[in-house]
Formats: C-alpha cells, sequence, structure tokens
C-alpha cells in the first residue's frame, strides 16, 4: 500500500517538477521523470529508515516491558511460593504450641490432683493419729489424756493414802510410848511391893528367930516369902528392861517412820505438781495439735477448693487451644489459596510468554524483508510453535 | 449407688480436671476423648448424665449428642454441653441435636457440680 502510494504521489507531481527553462517537453518530462525517480528513492529510502527506526523503537519499548512484566510475575511467584512454604510451617508452630501446652495442662493437673490427694491423706494420717493420742484406742472415747489424768491422780492418791496409814500407824506408835510409860509405872509398883514384901519377910524371920523352935516353921514361911519377893523384883526388873527395849525400838521406828512419812508426803506433793504440770503440759501440747491439725485439714479443704480456680485456668488453655485452631484454619485455607494463586501466576505467564510470541509473530506478519524477520528472530528468540 | 457421669472431651487436662471434680463429689465417671469414643466406651454402662465438649475431632459434639439420643435407653438422659461458645445458634444447634442444657467455659467445678445435680437428683 505504502510503495502504492508513493508511485501515485510521483506521477502526480511529475509534471510540475520539470524545469520551467526546459522548452523542449520531451526532454522536460525526461528530465522530470529523472527527478521524480530521484525523489522516489531518496523519499523511499527516509521512509524505510523511519520505519525501521520505529520497529526499533517499538521493539525496544515492547522488550522492556516484557521483561519487566516477567520480572514482576517471576517476584510475585517467587513471593508465592515462599508463603505457601511458610504457611505450613506456621501451621505447624501452632500445632506444636497447642501440644506443648495440652502436655503441660496435662502435667499440672496430673501434679495438682496428686498434690490434692497427699494432702488429703496427710490430714488424715494425722488425724488419725491424734485421734489414737486423744482417745485410749479402745473406741470407747475416753481421752488418753483423761486416763494419764485419773492414772497420775491415783498414784497421786495411793502416795497420800500411804502417808495417811503411816501417820496413823505413827500415832498409834506414839500410844504404844505413851502405854510403856505406865507399864514402867506399873513396873515400879511391882518392885516396891516386891521391896516392902522382902522387908515383910525379914521382920517375920526376925520375928520367927526371936520366939525360937516355935518360930521355925515361921521362919521357912517368911524365907519363901522374901524369895517370892525377889523373884518379883526380879521379873520386874526384866519387864522394866523389856519395856525400854521397846520403848526404845518403836521410838527408833517412830524416828524412822516421821522420816519417811515426812520424806513421803514431800514426795507425793512434788509429784502431785508434776503431774499437774505435766498433765497441764500434755493439755496445752494436745491444744496446739489439734490446732495445727485443724489447721492441716483446713489447708487440705482449702487445696481442694482451689481445684476450683485451677479448673478455671485450665478452661482458658483450653480456650486458647480453640483460639488457635481458629487461626490455624483460615491459615490452612490462606495456604489452599496461595497455592492456587500461584498456579495461577504460572498460566499468566504462560500466557505472557504465548503473548511474547503472537507479539512476534504479528510483527513479522508487517514486515516484509527478510533482514527484518532476521531482528526478531535475534531479539526474541525463535518463532514459538 | 453413685450416679455415672460420662465426661467427653479432646482436651486431656480439661478430662482429668473434669473427673477429678465430679469424683471428688461423689460420682463415677467414665472420660472420653471425643464423640466416637465416648459411644464405644459408654456401650455397655447406665449413664445418668452426660457432659460433653462441642469441638473435637473425629466426632464433635452436635453428632454425638444425635447418636447417642438414637441409642435405646438415652432418650431423657440428661446431656449438657460444654463450649467456649455462647452464641445462640451453637446452643439452639446443640438443642435441636438433643442436649439438655449448656455450661459456658471458663466454669468452676462448684458451677459444674451445680448443674449436674440439677439435672440428677
Amino acid at each position: 500500500m505504502l510503495k502504492a502510494a508513493q508511485g501515485k504521489l510521483v506521477l502526480l507531481m511529475l509534471p510540475s517538477i520539470a524545469p520551467a527553462f526546459i522548452e523542449n517537453s520531451r526532454v522536460r518530462c525526461l528530465s522530470a521523470l529523472a527527478v521524480s525517480i530521484i525523489l522516489f528513492f531518496m523519499i523511499t529510502t527516509w521512509m524505510n529508515r523511519l520505519k525501521r527506526e520505529a520497529d526499533a523503537k517499538y521493539e525496544e519499548l515492547g522488550e522492556k516491558h516484557l521483561t519487566e512484566s516477567e520480572t514482576i510475575i517471576e517476584g510475585v511467584v517467587s513471593l508465592l511460593k515462599e508463603k505457601s512454604l511458610i504457611t505450613p510451617v506456621l501451621i505447624a508452630q501452632l500445632r506444636e504450641v497447642i501440644d506443648q501446652t495440652e502436655a503441660a495442662a496435662l502435667d499440672i493437673s496430673d501434679k495438682f490432683i496428686s498434690i490434692v490427694g497427699r494432702a488429703r491423706n496427710q490430714s488424715s494420717v494425722a488425724s488419725e493419729a491424734f485421734q489414737k493420742l486423744s482417745s485410749n484406742g479402745s473406741g470407747s472415747g475416753e481421752a488418753l489424756l483423761d486416763v494419764s489424768k485419773k492414772a497420775l491422780s491415783g498414784v497421786i492418791s495411793s502416795l497420800q493414802d500411804a502417808a495417811s496409814v503411816t501417820g496413823r500407824t505413827l500415832s498409834e506408835m506414839e500410844l504404844i510410848i505413851r502405854g510403856t510409860e505406865s507399864i514402867r509405872k506399873i513396873v515400879s509398883e511391882i518392885e516396891y511391893i516386891a521391896g516392902q514384901t522382902n522387908l515383910l519377910a525379914l521382920n517375920a524371920a526376925i520375928e520367927a528367930a526371936r520366939a525360937g523352935n516355935a518360930g521355925r516353921g515361921f521362919a521357912v514361911v517368911a524365907d519363901e516369902v522374901r524369895k517370892l519377893s525377889d523373884r518379883s523384883n526380879a521379873a520386874a526388873n526384866d519387864i522394866r528392861k523389856l519395856v525400854e527395849k521397846v520403848e526404845t525400838d518403836i521410838k527408833s521406828i517412830h524416828v524412822t517412820t516421821h522420816s519417811s512419812v515426812s520424806e513421803n508426803r514431800r514426795i507425793s506433793c512434788e509429784a502431785e505438781k508434776t503431774v499437774e504440770q505435766t498433765l497441764k503440759k500434755i493439755d496445752t501440747t494436745m491444744s496446739e495439735v489439734s490446732a495445727q491439725l485443724d489447721g492441716l485439714t483446713g489447708e487440705a479443704r482449702s487445696l481442694a477448693q482451689d481445684i476450683g480456680s485451677i479448673v478455671v485456668s485450665m478452661q482458658f488453655q483450653d480456650i486458647t487451644r480453640q483460639r488457635i485452631e481458629h487461626v490455624i484454619e483460615p491459615l490452612v485455607s490462606f495456604k489452599r489459596e496461595v497455592e492456587e494463586m500461584e498456579q495461577k501466576t504460572h498460566r499468566a505467564e504462560d500466557v505472557l510468554h504465548s503473548d511474547k510470541a503472537s507479539a512476534a509473530g504479528w510483527l513479522e506478519k508487517t514486515y516484509t524483508m527478510e533482514s527484518e524477520r532476521a531482528v526478531i528472530r535475534n531479539v526474541l528468540g525463535p518463532a514459538q510453535g | 449407688m453413685a450416679k455415672t457421669v460420662l465426661a467427653v472431651d479432646d482436651s486431656a487436662s480439661m478430662r482429668n480436671l473434669v473427673s477429678f471434680a465430679l469424683k471428688d463429689a461423689g460420682y463415677d465417671v467414665i472420660a472420653a476423648m471425643h464423640g466416637k469414643d465416648a459411644l464405644e466406651k459408654s456401650g455397655g454402662s447406665k449413664i445418668d448424665i452426660v457432659i460433653t465438649d462441642l469441638n473435637m475431632p473425629e466426632m464433635d459434639g452436635i453428632e454425638f449428642i444425635k447418636q447417642f439420643r438414637s441409642r435405646p435407653g438415652c432418650k431423657f438422659t440428661p446431656i449438657v454441653m460444654l463450649t467456649t461458645e455462647s452464641q445462640e445458634s451453637k446452643k439452639q444447634e446443640g438443642k435441636q441435636a438433643g442436649a439438655s442444657g449448656w455450661l459456658v467455659k471458663p466454669f468452676t467445678p462448684g458451677k459444674l457440680i451445680e448443674t449436674v445435680k440439677k439435672f440428677v437428683h
């Protein structure tokens, strides 16, 4: 078309371009033809050059845009690939977080339940021990402390009874000692009677002697009376000695017993005080132990109540787990979408390449010269398909 | 005789603590990790009440409730849903499946026992 237009233009211009000084019309025509031919070649050459320059620019721009698009698409593809690789890692990380927190929560709950169990067991053992301590173990419910109090009070009472009995014995001994005094007086009386009898016997013997033969029988009687007096006196002496011996012995026993009773009373008194103090101490200790036991039981109960807050806290772990799962779900969906997008982008790149091929085809159709087609092949490579 | 509670939750720690709280209150507990497990474990036992989570793998709470309800003798067994979902739609879904009530997480053991006692006299 271009060449046809160029031909028409030259033919129209031909008569007007002949120099006016040439009068010969043939010469004028020839010269005009020559000028026209020269002009035609000049214009054709100029237009071809312009066209080549325009094509080169177009090719350059096309190539530039293609390269830029390819770079962008490659970047997008690379980004999508990267994201599609990262997403499963994120999902795996979140799942591991769920597993780890779940394992930790399970461990905590196990340990807590174990602690509560042990605390309850300890409380139960302590309570049982206290129960045994505070009762006599027979199950009658009588407190060991009361049993101890009764037993110790019994001991003290026995000691006091013994002291009382000994006291009565001392009184009786004193009565005996006073009795020996009476015996001694009686013995003195016997001795006096024996002495007087002896004196009477002596007088009787003197009177018998004075009577001579008539008093001989009376003298025998008087002698026998004197003998009896002597024997009475000797018996009284024996009794006195015996009574003195008894009195000495009883007094000795009295002193010893008296001292023993005082010592027993002192010991009994001290024992009573010690027992009272001990019982008070036991009482105080039992109260303290009871209070501590109550505290222990309370702690165990409170620990069991703490399970309430633990259960609530654990549910937050469960709630968090579900929330993480809710994050994972869209991440999985996102991964799928990224993969789909990656595939679509690949297809877009193929289309771009096919566009590149079609652009090359269009240019090739436009160009008329083999040299022009060679330029396309050099720039865009061999034609596809 | 102690009442039997079927406790279904995919969280092991929750199963542990819920079981502890229920046992502490004097109930016998059968613990299961999801709906399928619960159906298997409760097959031969008389269940007095079911406490179930909703979001679980293998078989979720809603499907479990439907299948449990379809069992002979389980038509009137109380079923309490344990859920983090407080939305009315989720509750309605559970009720339509056959749940008797719900307990929104987090709850205290006291609240759990109170709810169980409300259904099991």
